[in-house]
């Protein structure tokens, strides 16, 4: 599995959402399961399986599925 | 007197360009609005089940067709039964049972046989030369139902009036005008953020309306897009933009004229930090419940020698506090928090509302005292619900759930501080297994899965040999936490 595909799934887990749903265009926020609850433990769920850590001017500038690989992909690769 | 319908037709007319409703790249203006509230009516009253002063169920979606529905049931004369929609099932044939309502919007459910209409049927409907009479104050506009911790969830009534009355307080004291515009995050199914529909709507403002908070850029982006000067949240929604963006929101303090916060605990301290961070801010919060819409409010900077209380009665309201005989106690007496005012339910429906009021004070079940200088001290919540992130649970529903998975005893659930410090509240589970039955607290979780909401689903589990009980069989929460 490559680590977007890696990641996707971790999205789709953690949001408890079939895995199709994630796009790289939906937004956070744009489905009911992804509110702040399910934002939050989202971020937990991948810093945990990645071992990273965010800081918060990256967590604020996180719009969309695409944002997040990219910056999951470039902090795990650090 | 107007009712809110007939104000936003007021605000058609008069200021037919005005944006009232903002989502995402669409905007409907006030005369759109009357329109499609109008063409929605029409649309209702064809339909081979309409009646007046019968019922419907609405999945309240943050969406402009809600809002064209929602208000488009009642020019038609129809009661609304607002409803989340990832309501759970069991809830959802509890409320159908129960008034037996003639159709259901939005919300898709196989196992209902009632007449469904999809939310998007109101993007296109056609105007027609229909006239419909405006509803009279003293019909039933929504009935809610609360929350139900002792037992089966109540159905709260509202008429056109306890709306209206609502509407002009809150605003009357928060002080939002016509040319505010209004951020809205929080969900629609619930009466803070319907409430906060409603109240934009009778100014003839605009409110913007946004999925949820969770979405942190977009959500600044907005307000300062769109130059929001208003904005609503519970004190979870606080912490958690706490913890995404730190305290960027007081960038836009000098653009923000006001901040209503409502629903759940927030410490003194909080409210002193936020006025603080909002020097020039109105920085309201409020006290109340489905059954009396924002009875109480503050704000933080005018309140200051009082942040540990819930604030003074709305104008227009009066609290007292009663003893249990329901005789009224002097200022520091601590006795049952009882409102009266033309925004207070009539009563439950399908009920005996003996013990729901003193005379004519609605008795709120919980407990506290007033000082000398009005202000009103929250001791406790007699009803014991659990406030996770400002969204109220009722333990019992839970500990049914749980009740009802093989090899387990008993249940009890309570609110405990969330161990993360965003949601204010999560839910504990204190439980009884039978012996020898080999069942763990993650088994449990994923049988609740489905049968009640994400947020339901306790974070705190605990073994106990039993559940603390008074003499009459009541469990003893407070035990437990």
């Amino acid at each position: 599995m490559n680590m977007e595909t890696e990641i996707k799934q971790i999205i789709a887990d953690s949001l408890k959402v079939p895995r199709e749903v994630i796009t790289d265009e939906l937004c956070i926020g744009d489905i009911p399961q992804w509110d702040s609850l399910g934002h939050m433990t989202l971020m937990t769920a991948l810093a945990k399986h990645f071992g990273i850590t965010f800081q918060r001017e990256e967590m604020t500038d996180l719009e969309d599925v695409s944002d997040i690989v990219a910056l999951v992909t470039e902090k795990s690769s650090q | 007197m107007k009712t809110i319908e007939e104000k936003i037709f007021e605000h058609g007319e008069n200021n037919p360009l005005y944006c009232a409703i903002k989502n995402g790249t669409k905007c409907v203006t006030y005369g759109e609005l009357a329109r499609c509230i109008h063409a929605s009516a029409s649309f209702f009253r064809k339909q081979s089940w309409y009646g007046k002063g019968r019922s419907v169920v609405l999945a309240a979606e943050k969406q402009l067709e809600f809002a064209y529905a929602y208000f488009g049931a009642h020019l038609a004369g129809l009661v609304v039964l607002p409803v989340a929609s990832d309501i759970n099932q069991s809830r959802l044939e509890y409320i159908l049972d129960f008034l037996k309502p003639c159709a259901i919007i939005g919300l898709n459910h196989n196992d209902v046989q009632l007449p469904f209409i999809a939310l998007d049927t109101f993007a296109m409907l056609e105007e027609t030369g229909d006239i419909h009479d405006f509803p009279s104050q003293d019909d039933l506009a929504d009935i809610l139902f609360t929350t139900g911790t002792t037992g089966a969830p109540k159905a709260v009534p509202l008429t056109f009036a306890n709306e209206l009355a609502a509407a002009e307080q809150i605003n009357g004291y928060i002080g939002n005008e016509q040319e505010d515009v209004e951020l809205l995050a929080l969900p629609v199914s619930h009466s803070f953020g319907l409430g906060r529909l409603r109240c934009c709507l009778f100014n003839g403002q605009t409110i913007i309306l946004m999925g949820s908070f969770a979405n942190t850029k977009r959500l600044y982006r907005t307000i300062d897009e769109e130059k929001v000067t208003g904005f609503t949240m519970v004190p979870a929604s606080w912490k958690y933009l706490q913890k995404m963006s730190g305290e960027k929101l007081a960038q836009y303090a000098s653009q923000l004229k006001y901040i209503e916060f409502g629903s759940s605990y927030f410490s003194a301290d909080d409210k002193k930090h936020m006025a603080e961070l909002f020097p020039n801010t109105r920085v309201t919060m409020h006290y109340g419940l489905t059954e009396a819409s924002r009875s109480c409010f503050m704000e933080f900077h005018q309140d200051a020698d009082a942040l540990g209380s819930v604030g003074k009665a709305t104008p227009g309201v009066e609290v007292k506090i009663f003893d249990e005989s329901g005789n009224e106690m002097p200022p520091l007496g601590e006795g049952e928090i009882c409102i009266k005012g033309r925004h207070v339910t009539k009563g439950y429906l399908k009920h005996d509302n003996q013990d729901t009021f003193f005379d004519d004070f609605f008795r709120t079940g919980d407990f506290g005292y007033k000082d000398d200088n009005g202000y009103v001290y929250l001791k406790s919540r007699l009803k014991e619900l659990i406030n996770v992130g400002g969204k109220k649970v009722s333990p019992m529903e839970i500990d049914q759930q749980i009740q009802a998975i093989p090899g387990i005893v008993e249940c009890a659930c309570v609110g405990v501080p969330d161990p993360e410090g965003i949601l204010g509240e999560v839910v504990k589970a204190c439980i009884v297994k039978s012996p020898g039955i080999d069942v763990n607290f993650k088994q449990i979780a994923e049988c609740l899965h489905g049968h009640i909401e994400e947020y339901k689903i306790p974070v705190v589990w605990q073994w106990v040999d039993e559940i603390p009980k008074t003499s009459n069989g009541k469990i003893l929460r407070s035990q437990l936490r």
